[in-house]
């Protein structure tokens, strides 16, 4: 070729490039700009702005690394672990840059006492089915602790679950969980036997409990057969005549309280009405769907159940 | 045979001397009566007999149709026509004000002194003081000491001191005075303290015992004629305050009242003088149970009261018409809870009154209508709106708890209205009324909880569904007086609809430890209350002067029970002698058994008795000072007795002896 073809082309080369850079370097707003999102395992800012703030609000009981240490996995609480019922929370963070999971699953899941004291008996206790947390990548589920840790006597709560982060599944095992004592004079778990069987109720959160109507929820779970198998939900169905008494104040009572009934979801639900804070023992009457009394038939001092939660508003 | 002593005693003292004419000032409201409370010897007014140094209480005592219930040495509550607290109305100088104590130990007469006023004011009935609002059985106005002004700048000093003996009372006071024609001011400070008080045979009243402190002044300045700004002040303090009848104390309670004011007299045209005030006063008490053993659990239980107001006052005569307008506005409220500490255990805590706000707004007309001397009429008219609210999320939570559709705000539309014709000649006097009215309940029958009545030991809870309750009164008075012998007959009969009251609820558990249940306020169908007064008083001579009044009162409602607190058949006697400058007196006061006791409402039966009192008071004159001297025996055979309004039947005092001395420079 000669000469003249090469100029032509460079003039082609050149005007191409300064139209094509005259065409980009103008502000282009049909297209967005578009960050690649690396990370696909993880919440985009928003939700991770969401997830944070609920974790906020909890307490960090335990911290557990995946296989490879890719992940660690988070176990919450409202405050501290106690005997009877307790929220938990699960969320599963990224090492590499510390954001939240946003696809995982937690299943199986297992605590399991290993008394100490009785010859390393092992028992489960009380669990509640596993939900996500609406809109945020948090599981809840609940645990009814029968009894305390106790160091001393060796008798030591361990928790067990499985878990799947997309593809890639795990399982952590037997980690140690401190459960405390009730607070002197306060119950919120009890127990009765019906049919050969024994059955727990745990009272959900009753600290908040206000002056007034309050709704009051609770659990009835029923031991497994085999009892290093997570206790579940009773399938029988039962009314609980609830009677909030002040044993400070001559067993001073409330009016219109609702029995504890069963919804669809398994938890049961009434009304209690507590006329004033302090010290209040909620009475119990257990009753097949027919009115039986199966349990809290028997009056104590009182004059009422001798089968009763206490709490203090 | 008590019952036929006393009314022979009645009777014993017929016309004979018709002798010199008596002075003494038509009163043109039939249903007004005053008391003075700062005066001298031989001052022709009514008045107690101790002088000066006598408490508010035995000041109320003079009226005829005013009874006090006691709960110990201090802070009676008035009841006027066999009614109380929550039927009557009481103002300072106009201005609302509210007692901050569910328990009434505070009633709004405690948080003044004898010395802060000139004279109290008693409207029976539905025909109330203008400001006065909610009013049945009557409304008390106490009215203010102002010193005035004086075209001659002068002043004046008081002292003053009292002892007695029952309960060593001791009562100290002092003021000072100045005016001139554009500006006045009075100002004093007055204390008082009694330790226990003794009843009839030596037998000691514990934890009767109280300690009070009032400091005062006012301001006057007229900068133009006829215009005038005033303002006053007023803190009262109780402390150490015992109460036999219940089974707390009181360890303080303080009042301060605060209003400014102006008028503007001497006006011409339709109206002759308009007067504004702006007021607000709090009060704070404390309930102490610290003094007293067997305490089962502790309990903390203050209350507060918060009132800020104004009225405009417009009066004018016109031809034959003399007529009052008058515009008020106030709002209070009312806080009182309760903490309760049991051994080693968590506390409890509850809110009594839920901190109700009240606001109300009212209007009234009076007019005396003079047709000539002889005829005139009386009409009175107000009525007033109000909104209430509960501001505690706390108390509306928890009285939630037993009024499921509870709204936090309550509103309601209150009037009153009277009519009486008068007449009045030589020497007849006689008048004829009627009135109709209602009252919207209380704060503690809306929305009191678990306040406990140690009278008939229930819980008390109150109701926010009670409806108004209203009030038919007929009255009438008929007096010949000669101006030597006076005699008059006045009653008046009210009907009530809805009646207020607390009735039983069996499905309800008690709060108080020992209570015998749960009352809930309830509106009953009815109830009727009739008051009788038969006075007989005649001036044997001119320095002589005998009196005597009767008094009947019943009380029924719709269930055909009798109405508890009303008075047995009562009767006041007294032979008055007073000349140059001195005044002796002695007297007697007797009830009958109080048989007509309401069972169904915790009463129970209790005796008659009659005491007596003797007193004289000596006026002596120096060139720089006066002094007026009181010295007297109340009680003189030392009985021991107890009336149907002692709380609890606790004990009335014993033999006391008092003297006292005010000394004016």
């Amino acid at each position: 070729m000669n000469i003249k073809i090469y100029i032509l082309l460079i003039v082609l080369l050149v005007s191409s490039e300064t139209f094509t850079s005259c065409g980009s370097s103008q502000e282009d707003t049909s297209t967005d700009i578009n960050i690649p999102n690396e990370d696909i395992d993880c919440c985009d800012e928003n939700q991770e702005y969401k997830t944070s703030s609920y974790l906020h609000s909890l307490k960090e009981l335990a911290t557990y690394e995946s296989n490879q240490s890719k992940y660690v996995i988070k176990l919450y609480t409202n405050d501290s672990l106690q005997v009877g019922y307790n929220d938990l929370y699960y969320a599963i963070e990224k090492v590499s840059n510390g954001k939240h999971v946003k696809d995982f699953n937690i299943a199986e899941i297992t605590p399991i006492m290993t008394m100490g004291s009785m010859n390393n008996m092992q028992h489960s206790t009380p669990i509640g089915s596993i939900e996500q947390v609406d809109g945020v990548p948090i599981y809840h589920s609940w645990i009814s602790f029968l009894m305390p840790t106790n160091t001393g006597s060796n008798n030591i709560w361990s928790l067990s679950f499985n878990y799947q982060i997309r593809d890639s599944v795990g399982a952590i095992s037997n980690q140690p969980l401190n459960v405390k004592a009730s607070s002197t004079g306060l119950s919120y778990l009890k127990s009765f036997k019906y049919n050969g069987d024994t059955y727990f109720m745990s009272l959900v959160n009753p600290n908040n409990f206000v002056t007034g109507v309050n709704t009051i929820k609770a659990y009835i779970s029923k031991k497994s057969s085999t009892i290093t198998t997570p206790y579940a939900l009773a399938s029988e169905q039962f009314i609980v005549e609830i009677t909030p008494t002040m044993p400070d104040m001559g067993n001073h009572t409330s009016p219109n309280n609702e029995a504890l009934t069963q919804s669809t979801d398994g938890t049961y639900t009434g009304k209690i009405n507590l006329t004033m804070t302090g010290l209040w023992n909620i009475h119990l009457v257990v009753k097949t769907l027919d009115g039986t009394i199966v349990a809290g038939g028997d009056n104590d001092d009182s004059g009422y159940s001798n089968l009763y939660w206490t709490v203090n508003i | 045979m008590r019952q036929t002593f006393i009314f022979i005693l009645s009777l014993l003292f017929g016309p004979i001397h018709p002798v010199s004419a008596q002075t003494d000032s038509v009163l043109l409201q039939r249903n007004l009566n005053e008391v003075i409370v700062t005066s001298s010897v031989s001052d022709k007014h009514r008045k107690t007999s101790k002088g000066n140094t006598a408490s508010i209480d035995e000041h109320l005592l003079q009226f005829s149709n005013v009874n006090m219930i006691s709960r110990g040495g201090y802070a009676w509550e008035p009841v006027i026509n066999n009614m109380s607290t929550e039927r009557i109305s009481t103002t300072i100088d106009g201005m609302k004000i509210f007692y901050a104590c569910t328990d009434k130990m505070d009633p709004i007469t405690s948080y003044v002194e004898t010395g802060n006023l000139q004279r109290i004011s008693l409207n029976s009935g539905l025909d109330g003081n203008p400001q006065a609002t909610g009013n049945i059985g009557g409304s008390l106005d106490l009215k203010l000491r102002r010193i005035g002004f004086d075209n001659r700048p002068s002043s004046e000093y008081h002292l003053s001191t009292g002892y007695e003996s029952n309960g060593n009372l001791q009562v100290y006071g002092a003021d000072a005075q100045f005016s001139d024609s554009h500006f006045y001011t009075n100002f004093g400070i007055s204390f008082r303290h009694a330790g226990n008080y003794k009843a009839g045979g030596n037998e000691t009243v514990v934890f009767s015992q109280f300690q009070k402190t009032n400091t005062y002044f006012n301001l006057g300045f007229q900068p133009f004629k006829n215009h005038i700004f005033e303002a006053t002040f007023i803190y009262d303090l109780a402390t150490d305050v015992g109460y036999p009848a219940l089974n707390m104390d009181v360890k303080k309670a303080e009042g301060i009242i605060g209003a400014i004011t102006y008028r503007h007299e001497s006006m011409k045209g339709f109206f002759n003088r308009w007067e504004t005030k702006l007021y607000t006063n709090r009060i704070v008490h404390i309930m102490d149970d610290t003094k007293r053993p067997d305490v089962e659990i502790h309990m903390d239980m203050p209350g507060r009261s918060r009132t800020s107001g104004l009225y405009s006052l417009l009066e004018g005569s016109r031809g034959i018409h003399r007529y009052k307008l008058n515009y008020d506005l106030y709002y209070n409220t009312l806080f009182a809870d309760m903490t309760m500490y049991p051994d080693d255990k968590p506390l409890m805590y509850m809110q009594t009154w839920p901190d109700v706000g009240t606001c109300n707004t009212g209007a009234a007309l009076v007019d005396d209508i003079l047709f000539s001397d002889q005829h005139s009429l009386h009409v009175s008219l107000k009525g007033a709106w109000q909104h209430q609210k509960i501001q505690s999320d706390n108390g509306f939570n928890a009285l939630s708890i037993y009024f499921p559709t509870l709204r936090r705000t309550k509103s309601d539309f209150i009037w009153r209205s009277a009519l009486s014709y008068l007449f009045k000649d030589h020497y007849l006097h006689f008048s004829l009324g009627v009135g109709y009215g209602n009252r919207a309940p209380s704060v503690t029958e809306s929305f009191g909880y678990f306040l406990n009545n140690t009278f008939d030991k229930y819980d008390y809870i109150g109701n926010p569904h009670l409806k108004k309750e209203s009030a038919l009164e007929l009255n009438g008075m008929a007096e010949w007086n000669n101006h030597n012998v006076d005699l008059k007959v006045e009653g008046n009969v009210f009907f009530l609809q809805n009646y207020i009251i607390g009735k039983p609820d069996l499905r309800l558990s008690a709060m108080t430890i020992g209570a015998a249940g749960v009352k809930i306020y309830q509106n009953l169908n009815n109830a009727r209350i009739v008051n009788v007064t038969f006075q007989g008083n005649w001036n044997i001579f001119h320095w002589l002067r005998l009196e005597n009044r009767l008094t009947y009162s019943y009380g029924v409602e719709s269930t055909n029970s009798y109405l508890p607190l009303i008075a047995p058949l009562s009767y006041h006697g007294a032979l008055k002698a007073s000349f140059e400058k001195w005044e002796v007196e002695v007297g007697m006061e007797a009830a009958d058994k109080h048989s007509k006791y309401s069972e169904k409402y915790g009463e129970t039966e209790t005796p008659g008795y009659e005491v007596f009192h003797f007193s004289a008071g000596h006026h002596l004159k120096f060139k720089d000072f006066s002094v007026d001297l009181h010295a007297g025996i109340e009680n003189v055979l030392d009985r021991k007795y107890t009336t149907y309004s002692d709380w609890n039947h606790i004990l009335k005092k014993g033999r006391n002896i008092f003297i006292n001395a005010s000394f004016t420079l």
